[in-house]
């Protein structure tokens, strides 16, 4: 039930967003409509930190318990997150071309993202091939240790000024944007953050039945034996 | 960058500038990724959930004397040379 209010609910919003960011938002200044790609890459990128926090939580969570339930929690949001990086990374890129007149460089803030990436893939390769219960283990430990890079890429670009722009909101954004801009970009953030929630949702209960089915499938061949 | 994919038409439909082919680019590969993810998830978790009602169609009671009888036969000779 939750599943699908979280499923249509996200619909919803991204098709709003989607009509704020083409038919309410103007060109941004000096990028013209090129600069209309961070209304989905900026909130992308935030989800991804979201997605990661979960990750870090989940991991102390499941160090501390054992609990299955945490581990399920903490690679579905690596999946997830890794998925929105990868968007981010892309999207970037594709706003880098027109405005820096090139795809990609190792500006601060890129060069950290996509080790941030890396580090989230060797997560979820951990988790995928490493046997239980050590694979659970190595991936909590991994997901504690790849998340002090999240704190970098946001720092990233005001510890060492280069190509990237700073925030346009939050606590340390200098620039004050216009009020349509900031509704704009807050739209897409809550329905981006739905969309993950949904997600993520979708994937623990993957993992849930997934157990489920393996756990009936090693029942009845204790039966058998 | 393909130009190709929106020359004027999309500009003119959307009111875009000569940048509406990055813009178009990168809304279309975040859409296609994200609803293909969506999509990968959904057909997941139903055929997991196929593999479930299977498993539940068979209880453990009605599979055991049928694999008493294999495990038996098994045994009897021995494991099998390759």
């Amino acid at each position: 039930m939750t599943t699908r209010v979280l499923g249509y609910g996200s619909l919803v919003l991204l098709a709003i967003a989607t009509y704020g960011i083409f038919f309410v938002a103007g060109p941004i200044s000096g990028e013209g409509d090129a600069g209309r790609i961070i209304y989905f890459h900026v909130p992308m990128a935030w989800v991804a930190f979201l997605a990661f926090f979960v990750v870090f939580g989940a991991s102390i969570a499941y160090l501390r318990t054992g609990n299955p339930r945490w581990d399920r929690l903490g690679r579905a949001s690596a999946e997830v997150g890794l998925i929105f990086t990868t968007l981010v990374l892309v999207t970037g890129a594709i706003w880098g071309y027109p405005i820096w007149n090139t795809w990609w460089t190792w500006d601060p803030k890129l060069t950290t993202t996509l080790i941030l990436w890396f580090m989230y893939l060797a997560y979820v390769m951990v988790r995928a091939y490493a046997e239980p219960p050590r694979g659970p283990r190595f991936a909590a430990i991994v997901g504690i240790v790849a998340f002090v890079d999240v704190p970098v890429v946001y720092m990233s670009s005001y510890w060492w000024r280069t190509l990237h722009p700073p925030p346009a909101i939050g606590p340390l954004a200098q620039a004050q944007p216009s009020t349509t801009i900031v509704w704009i970009l807050l739209l897409s953030l809550v329905a981006f953050t739905v969309l993950y929630a949904f997600l993520v949702r979708v994937r623990v209960e993957i993992e849930e039945t997934d157990a489920a089915v393996a756990l009936r499938g090693e029942l009845l061949s204790g039966a058998r034996a | 960058m393909p130009r190709w994919l929106c020359e004027g038409s999309c500009s003119a439909v959307l009111g875009l500038d000569h940048y509406a082919p990055f813009l178009l680019s990168a809304f279309g590969i975040t859409l296609v990724v994200l609803v293909g993810y969506a999509l990968y998830l959904r057909s997941r978790l139903t055929g997991l959930r196929r593999r479930a009602q299977a498993y539940s169609g068979r209880n453990v009671s009605a599979a055991a004397p049928m694999a008493t009888t294999a495990q038996a036969a098994s045994s009897a000779k021995g494991p099998s040379a390759p």
